[in-house]
Formats: structure tokens, C-alpha cells, sequence
């Protein structure tokens, strides 16, 4: 019960605000064009004063809650208790109630205001808009931390001394941007700060929130993936939330360990969870799965969203990081403008598929430099597009099955260097033009497509006995 | 919020004016008597729709994404619950024991059907079929399926799934949603929602029932349903009579002009409803509208199997020429999966061997078993095969006793839900091998259990999905594929 009189407080501290600036007015008004209103200022001021006493009465419980530092709580009581005097007063002293009026005034706006530095913090006022730290930032931002250092706290300069640690340099921006107001030394929401190592180590009210090694365990991390509805979900629900990266790197430095010193990583942690994030493969998984031999860096998400506007389908690219794969089935005319859309993925796409196309110019493919598998199956490719499509250096495999690609295209076939796999099933290549590619390229798997089943021994499908 | 419509159509008629100026006071009435939360609904679509994105589609665009092994699914589902004994799980041990009652150490009390619950004796019954070694991975496969096992080093047996259904319908509605009881969206439906279509002119999820199985065990619609999901992600099923899908084409003297003036006019006036009620299932409408419309060029086309050479019939068998028989439908999912369709599902009746499985069994098998094997080799040699996924299975397996009398001539087998085969091949999965072992009983599982929910994780994130990302709040609950369960199987992975 008395919890909650003490929640009710930044409630109830709106009423004395509202209720006494109209009385202040009203007297004002009432000095100037002389009118006598004079019996609804003094129950307005009644009505103030009961109202400022009940929010001292909260707010006094709400200070004794623990999640706030005393001496700045300090403060904003013994403002607020001469406040209410001051209503009190004005209520009783009708002589000298326009002198009284203004002190009444400014010491209303002088409250609130400490009221809201608990609330929003320090700096909360006059801070510039300045939106949460990007990611991409986060690698000089502790050049910020340094600079802001002296007005956020002193405990950070132990911290702040490490050099090429993680945790300075990626983890602390996001709690201090994010967590600090509610969680340092001005306030310990739940008996929590995590403006040291000491006190993150410590946990809070309902013990440890770093469990190294284990983010899921670690509500350090796990109250960030809540639904933002959720009770338990951190930031609470309308405070400003973390990005997806920033959760990412938080998740990072609890899985690498959680160190709060220098680490033997070259990778940031914002590059890891990248990573991680491009293939979410748990860390016990077959090696083949984590060895990620191609790495390209992300599309642009507008350059993604122009090309889907003009229908083309796109999906990652097996075993790849970043790399895309292009699906033209739905174009009904490949002309200029669609290629036009794809420029800005030239690089990140690995995979073409024109299956049945004939419509197909080979050299919009060449932009593609990073190509490593090509569809062109059933299409209308000829011996002589092949010779260009030797320019690519990272094509491993090529569709080729239903199409005229003939003897004549075995020079430029066998000159692919990267070349891993082949089909030709339903092409002109004829027997010994196969058998001059296969000799030529014995490291190349080329899937002839000549499967014929045996017949089966009709005899085995009586029963045994 | 008043309507000005530019363009000639306008809605006239009395009933219809209420649209043309939105909400009215009794409107509001009636909303509100509905729900708030109707109209908080109306605002926070309207506020999605005037960025340009559901939704929906902010969500799944916030969603994690492994790349993909396979683009695309075909999954053969055997329903019944084909027997292990017969088909996969070899087991040589068995033939000295025939006839012999069940160990209770084997059992270890397991609760039985009512069908075989009351025998006096749970004879144990040795497979009436031979098995061989085939293939480069000498892989143990039945005789009764002499074709699949020419396509052995394409697969990956898992001989220890199990469930925990033991009767069919809450079995395969285990097996497709999640759970036994209706009411989840189908795997596919999933797939749909969280991938979208590949191809804009056809479903994402396509359905096809064999015609030529024995109807044992009735399956319902319900099992490719969207269940809470948007509706246009429901699985659309392929017939085999003169309209593949029905209603879809247009009735006599009406041409396509017609339709699509008629459709646009539709979709206008569904627009409308859904400006003044917000309600999803009305983007849904007009989504499926669409579809419809586009599929009355596409399915036509996609279903014409007159240009496949004699070659192409050859290889799925004598039957693929039987419009409806499993062999056709194989044939019509290879086209599908060629047209990019992200998930066909095949379903083949008639694996419940209560009684005669000897003799019932093979010609299940012969239904199936050629058109199996051909589809993952012409898959295979168009390159398809490396980024489709294969599956076949049933949703639980058999007893090794014989339910009723064990004859020479026969005997019949109960449902089994603590282990049973299935396999996959193609996009990401291990070619050539075998995961699990089952006990010499094949009753209990001694290596590597796979569960249901092991296997949807495992399907998902094949597919690029990470199974416990993929949600869909809905009654205050965010309802995943795989419950609160699922494991990836790491061990048959490619």
C-alpha cells in the first residue's frame, strides 16, 4: 500500500502544478482588471495546497522505494516541502498574496524541474536531441565517453583507462545511453547500477544479471529480447529501446565472456554479432556449416527494396554472408530497367537464375564480379556467350542443361578456372566433346543427367516365407 | 473520413453510402460495442498502411535470416504411418524370434491402441521382405523398393524419429502444426508466412492427394490450413479432375476481360471495408482475389504435362500418365518446384496395415515407390535437387508384434509412435547416410532420437528460418511452429 502511495507521486505532482499556477494567474488577473473572483482563487488555493501535501506525502514514500540517491532527492524535498508551505500561506495571507503569488510561481517551476532531473536524468533539459548512439559510431564513441566523462560520473575513469576493450568501447556507450538514467549513481532502479564492473558483477534486487558465457541466462541481455510489453522488459515500455545491433553486441560480449578489460580479439563485437547474425549457427555445429567462405558486406537496404519493386525475387545466398541470390521468375520483360535496378547489389550478388529465358544479355552478367553460380538452364545461351562468361573469376557453377551450348562452347568451359560444377544434361555437347571436357577438367562434377533406372527383380517382392 | 473517388466507379446504392462517408455515429456504436480494440486495430494499420508496409511485413522484415540451404520443399507424406520393418529399419535379428512374445523389458509398459491392447500375446512379426545393401553407402533397403534404393546415395535415412501421437489424425496434425490438437497453421503456411512467394503467380504452398491410394484414413483440409495466419497463406489444393483448382475458372460466356473489371471493381469496394473496419482478413481476401485471378493463366500452364517428353513418363513409371496417381502428382511437383513454388506437398493414403501388411504393403510401395525415386533424379539432373529439399515419411510408425493372430500367411501391425524411419534428401542435408538407431525390436530408440519438433526446427532452418524466431502472436500468445520444443538436428546436416 505504501508502495503504491509512493508510485502515485508522478501522478499526483501534476495536480498542485496545474491547480496552484491557476490560482497564481487568477490573482494576477483579478490585480490588473479588478474583478473580484477573489472566492474561487482561495478554493483553487485550498484545493493546491491539499494537493501539494498529498504529493509531498508520496513523494517522501517514494524516496524511501531506494531506487534514488538520497542527496539529490534531498533536493527536490526541501523544495517541495517549502512549496507547500508556500501554498499553505498564500491560502491563509490574502495581504501580500501577489508578492506571495510569484515566489509560489517560481518555486513550482524550480520543484518540477528537480523532480524531472530524478526522473529523466541530469542533463535532461538542456541535452541536445542527440538520437541513440549508431552502430556504426560505436568504435569512436569512446572519445564521447571520455568527454562526457566528468558530468556522468566519476567511477567511469577506472573503467575508461582500459584501452581496445569491448566492453569500453561498444558495451558501456550502449548502457550508458540506455540504462544509466534508470541505473547508475543517480538512481538504482532495482538496486542495480551498472555504471562499474563492480556493480554489474553485484547484480541487483533480484541477484545476478551476467552470467559469462551465457547470454540467455544473463538478464543483462535476456530482459532486451522481452516483448517490449512485457513487465520485465528493459528498457520499460515508451523509454528510449536498444537497436537490434546494439543487442547484438551486448549478446557478443556475454557469449566471448563478458570481459571487462582487454581482450585478444581482433573483431569488434559489433562485427562478430554481425557475423553471427548473418548465419545464427550454434558454435557446436559441423565445421563445414561455420567456415564461411564467402563474405560480402550487406546490401543497401533502399538498393534491395528497388530491385524487389521491380519483381525480383531475392534470397540469401547458401553459405555465404551477405551474398544474395537473384530469381528472375517473375520479370516478364528483362530489359535495361531491370538490370538498372540491380547496380547497387552488383556486388553482393553470388547467384543468377534465368531459367527458360531467352531473353538473356550476357554482358549485364558480367557486372556481376562476384558471381559464383549461374541458372541458365533452358535458356537460349550460345557456344559463343560462353567466351564472356570466362570473365567472371568466381564462377564455381553453371547451369547449362537444355541448351544449345555445343562442342564449340568447350574451349570457354574448360578456361573457367573456378569451375566446380557443371550440368549439361539435354545440351548439344556431343559424346566425345563430354569425354575431352571430363579429361580436361577432372576436378569439375559435371552431372550428364543419363539416369536410367534397372528393372527391378520382380521375384524379390514376394514375401520370404 | 469521407471517400472521393476520382475515377468513374462510385458506390450508390443506399447501403453502400455509409462506406462512402466511413464511420457514422451508429458505426461507431456498433465498433465500440465490438471493442475497443477494433479501433485501435483501425489506427494502427492505418499508420502501417500510410508507410507503405503491413504490418506484417515490418515484422517479418525484423526477422533474423540464416542462408538458406533450400529454396524450395517437396514432402511426400506416406499417411498411415508406413511400417519400418518393411521398408528402412532392417532388422535380421528378428526371424529367430518370430512368433515370440514381446519382452517386457522391451515394452517397458508402453501404452497400446485398444486395437491390440487386449491380446493375450504381442507376437513378435519378422518382416516377410528381404532387404540388400545398395549404393556407395551400402545403405539396408527393402525389397519392396527396388527404385528408391537405386537412389540411396541421395538420402538421408533417419531411423529414429518418434512422436507422441498414437493415433492419426492427432498424429499428422502433430506432424504438420505442431500439435495434436487443430487449429495451428500447417508447416507450410509457416513457410509461406515467413518467406512469402518465390513466384508471384502461383501459391506458396501447394497440396496434391494421390487418387489412386486406398482411402483407409481420411485427411482433412485442415491439415495444409493457415490456422491463425493470414488466410492467403493456407495451402492450395491441386485436383486432378477438368479444374485443377476449383472455381478458378470462369463461367461460360464470360471472358477474362470481364473478370478482371470485375475483380478491380471488387477489390475497391473490399478496400473500402477494409479503410472502415481495418480487419486483416480483408487484405487476405483481396490477396487471394489476386492470386486467383493471376493463377487462372499460371495453373492452366504449370498443369500441362503434354510437352514432357515420353522419356520424362518413362522414369516416374506406368502410372504417371494416370492424372491423380501419386507418380502424376510427382511429376506435376517437379513443375511446380521448376516454377519456384516454395513448398508442394504430396499426400499418399493407405500405409495403415492393421491387418494382411504383407500383402497390402507391396502395392503401396509399387504406387510410390518408382515415382519417389525418379522425382529426386530429375530433380537431380536439372540441378534442382541441390537447393530442394525431399522428404517422405508418415506420421508415426508400426509395431514390431502382429496385432491379431500371426500367420505363414500374414500378419498386421498396431500404430507406433516411439520410433519409426522417414528420410530426406537434397538442399543441406547429408546425401548418403543413415542417422539413428533403433533398438533390435525397433520399439525404443538407442541413438539419436529425432523428435517431431526436432524436425520442423530442422525443416525451418533449411529453409533460412530460426525456429524459435519465427512467431505469430495471436490470443495474447506468440505461437511457433515448434511450440516450446525443437532441436536442430545438427547431425544431418550437409
Amino acid at each position: 500500500m505504501i508502495d503504491l502511495l509512493g508510485h502515485l507521486h508522478p501522478i499526483l505532482v501534476h495536480f498542485p502544478i496545474g491547480i496552484l499556477v491557476i490560482a497564481c494567474v487568477m490573482i494576477w488577473v483579478q490585480a490588473i482588471r479588478k474583478t473580484e473572483t477573489q472566492s474561487s482563487i482561495s478554493a483553487l488555493l485550498l484545493l493546491g495546497a491539499i494537493a501539494a501535501i498529498m504529493a509531498s506525502i508520496s513523494g517522501f514514500l517514494l524516496s524511501n522505494s531506494g531506487d534514488y540517491e538520497k542527496g539529490d532527492v534531498l533536493t527536490h524535498q526541501w523544495w517541495g516541502i517549502g512549496t507547500t508551505l508556500c501554498a499553505i500561506i498564500l491560502y491563509f495571507f490574502q495581504a501580500y498574496q501577489k508578492i506571495i503569488s510569484l515566489v509560489l510561481f517560481v518555486a513550482l517551476a524550480i520543484t518540477g524541474h528537480f523532480g524531472g532531473e530524478l526522473t529523466y536524468g541530469s542533463n535532461y533539459l538542456f541535452a541536445s536531441k542527440k538520437k541513440a548512439i549508431p552502430t556504426k559510431e560505436l568504435s569512436i564513441s569512446a572519445a564521447d565517453t571520455t568527454q562526457q566523462k566528468v558530468e556522468v560520473d566519476t567511477s567511469m575513469e577506472v573503467l575508461s583507462s582500459v584501452k581496445n576493450s569491448p566492453f569500453q568501447q561498444e558495451v558501456l556507450p550502449i548502457l550508458k545511453s540506455h540504462c544509466f538514467q534508470c541505473h547508475s549513481s543517480k538512481k538504482q532502479k532495482g538496486k542495480l547500477r551498472l555504471d562499474t564492473e563492480d556493480f554489474i558483477k553485484k547484480g541487483g534486487k533480484e541477484g545476478l544479471i551476467l552470467h559469462a558465457g551465457n547470454p540467455l541466462k544473463s538478464h543483462l541481455y535476456s530482459y532486451l529480447i522481452l516483448p517490449e510489453d512485457d513487465d520485465l522488459h528493459m528498457p520499460p515500455e515508451g523509454k528510449k529501446q536498444l537497436n537490434s545491433s546494439q543487442i547484438a553486441i551486448i549478446k557478443r560480449w556475454i557469449e566471448i565472456g563478458a570481459p571487462f578489460g582487454e581482450t585478444a580479439e581482433s573483431e569488434s563485437l559489433h562485427v562478430m554479432s554481425l557475423q553471427s547474425q548473418a548465419m545464427t549457427i550454434p558454435s557446436d555445429a559441423p565445421d563445414q556449416m561455420r567456415s564461411l567462405d564467402l563474405s560480402v558486406e550487406p546490401a543497401n537496404e533502399e538498393a534491395l527494396q528497388e530491385a524487389k519493386n521491380q519483381g525480383i525475387s531475392i534470397s540469401p545466398y547458401p553459405s555465404s554472408n551477405g551474398g544474395l541470390s537473384l530469381n528472375f521468375v517473375n520479370i516478364k520483360r528483362l530489359d535495361s530497367k531491370i538490370w538498372q535496378a540491380t547496380r547497387a547489389l552488383q556486388k553482393q550478388v553470388l547467384q543468377i537464375k534465368l531459367t527458360k529465358r531467352q531473353d538473356i544479355q550476357v554482358e549485364e552478367l558480367l557486372n556481376f564480379k562476384n558471381l559464383q553460380q549461374l541458372n541458365l538452364e533452358q535458356s537460349n545461351i550460345h557456344d559463343v556467350d560462353l567466351e564472356n562468361l570466362r570473365q567472371l573469376p568466381h564462377l564455381t557453377q553453371l547451369n547449362l542443361y537444355g541448351t544449345a551450348i555445343s562442342d564449340q562452347g568447350i574451349k570457354a568451359l574448360v578456361a573457367m578456372k573456378a569451375l566446380k560444377v557443371l550440368y549439361i544434361w539435354q545440351s548439344k555437347l556431343s559424346q566425345e566433346g563430354l569425354q575431352a571436357l571430363k579429361k580436361a577438367r577432372p576436378d569439375v562434377t559435371i552431372v550428364e543427367g543419363k539416369f536410367q533406372f534397372s528393372p527391378p527383380d520382380t521375384n524379390r517382392l514376394k514375401a520370404i516365407k | 473520413m469521407g471517400h472521393q473517388h476520382t475515377d468513374p466507379f462510385r458506390l450508390s446504392h443506399p447501403d453502400l453510402e455509409k462506406l462512402n462517408r466511413g464511420l457514422d455515429r451508429r458505426d461507431f456504436l456498433k465498433k465500440t460495442a465490438m471493442g475497443f480494440g477494433a479501433i485501435a486495430l483501425n489506427g494502427l494499420l492505418a499508420s502501417h498502411q500510410a508507410q507503405g508496409q503491413s504490418l506484417e511485413q515490418q515484422l517479418l522484415d525484423a526477422l533474423p535470416r540464416i542462408a538458406p540451404k533450400a529454396k524450395r520443399v517437396v514432402y511426400l507424406f506416406m499417411s498411415g504411418g508406413p511400417s519400418q520393418f518393411e521398408t528402412w529399419d532392417y532388422k535380421p535379428e528378428l526371424t529367430k524370434r518370430m512368433g515370440q512374445d514381446l519382452p517386457d523389458s522391451i515394452r517397458k509398459g508402453q501404452r497400446l491402441t485398444g486395437m491390440s491392447a487386449n491380446q493375450a500375446i504381442l507376437p513378435v512379426a519378422a518382416s516377410a521382405y528381404g532387404f540388400r545393401q545398395y549404393g556407395q553407402s551400402q545403405t539396408w533397403v527393402s525389397d519392396l523398393l527396388p527404385y528408391t534404393a537405386q537412389v540411396v546415395d541421395e538420402l538421408c535415412v533417419i531411423k529414429s524419429m518418434f512422436t507422441e501421437q498414437i493415433n492419426h489424425d492427432p498424429a499428422i496434425t502433430f506432424f504438420q502444426t505442431g500439435h495434436q490438437l487443430p487449429g495451428r497453421p500447417s508447416i507450410g503456411s509457416w513457410l509461406s508466412y515467413g518467406l512469402g512467394s518465390e513466384n508471384q503467380n502461383l501459391p506458396a504452398f501447394i497440396v496434391m492427394v494421390s487418387k489412386d491410394a486406398s482411402k483407409d484414413q481420411p485427411l482433412y483440409a485442415r491439415l495444409w490450413g493457415n490456422g491463425f495466419l493470414p488466410s492467403e497463406h493456407q495451402g492450395v489444393q491441386f485436383r486432378s479432375s477438368k479444374d485443377p483448382v476449383l472455381f478458378l475458372s470462369n463461367p461460360e460466356g464470360y471472358d477474362g476481360k470481364d473478370r478482371q473489371e470485375m475483380l478491380d471493381y471488387l477489390k475497391q469496394l473490399n478496400q473500402l471495408q477494409n479503410e472502415s473496419w481495418g480487419d486483416p482478413e480483408v487484405d487476405a481476401r483481396i490477396a487471394q482475389y489476386e492470386m486467383a485471378f493471376k493463377m487462372q493463366t499460371s495453373v492452366p500452364e504449370v498443369m500441362d504435362v503434354s510437352d514432357e517428353p515420353q522419356e520424362v513418363f518413362d522414369l516416374y513409371g506406368p502410372n504417371s500418365r494416370d492424372k491423380g496417381s501419386f507418380a502424376a502428382n510427382c511429376l506435376l511437383a517437379r513443375k511446380l518446384l521448376e516454377k519456384d513454388v516454395r513448398f508442394v506437398q504430396l499426400y499418399h493414403q493407405g500405409w495403415d496395415h492393421h491387418d494382411s501388411l504383407p500383402k497390402n504393403i507391396v502395392n503401396q510401395c509399387k504406387q510410390t515407390d518408382q515415382a519417389t525415386a525418379a522425382l529426386i533424379m530429375d530433380l537431380k539432373r536439372r540441378g534442382m535437387l541441390e537447393d530442394t529439399l525431399v522428404i517422405w515419411g508418415g506420421e508415426f510408425g508400426r509395431t514390431v508384434y502382429s496385432q491379431g493372430k500371426l500367420s505363414p500367411t500374414g500378419y498386421g501391425r498396431d500404430h507406433h509412435p516411439k520410433c519409426f524411419s522417414m528420410w530426406m534428401a537434397g538442399a543441406g542435408v547429408k546425401a548418403g547416410t543413415t542417422f539413428g538407431q533403433t533398438d533390435d525390436f525397433s520399439y525404443n530408440i538407442v541413438k539419436d532420437p529425432v523428435h517431431v519438433h526436432d524436425f520442423q526446427a530442422t525443416l525451418l532452418h533449411l529453409m533460412g528460418i530460426d525456429h524459435e524466431q519465427l512467431v505469430y502472436k495471436y490470443q495474447g500468445r506468440r505461437f511457433r511452429l515448434t511450440d516450446v520444443h525443437g532441436k536442430l538436428v545438427k547431425g544431418i546436416l550437409a
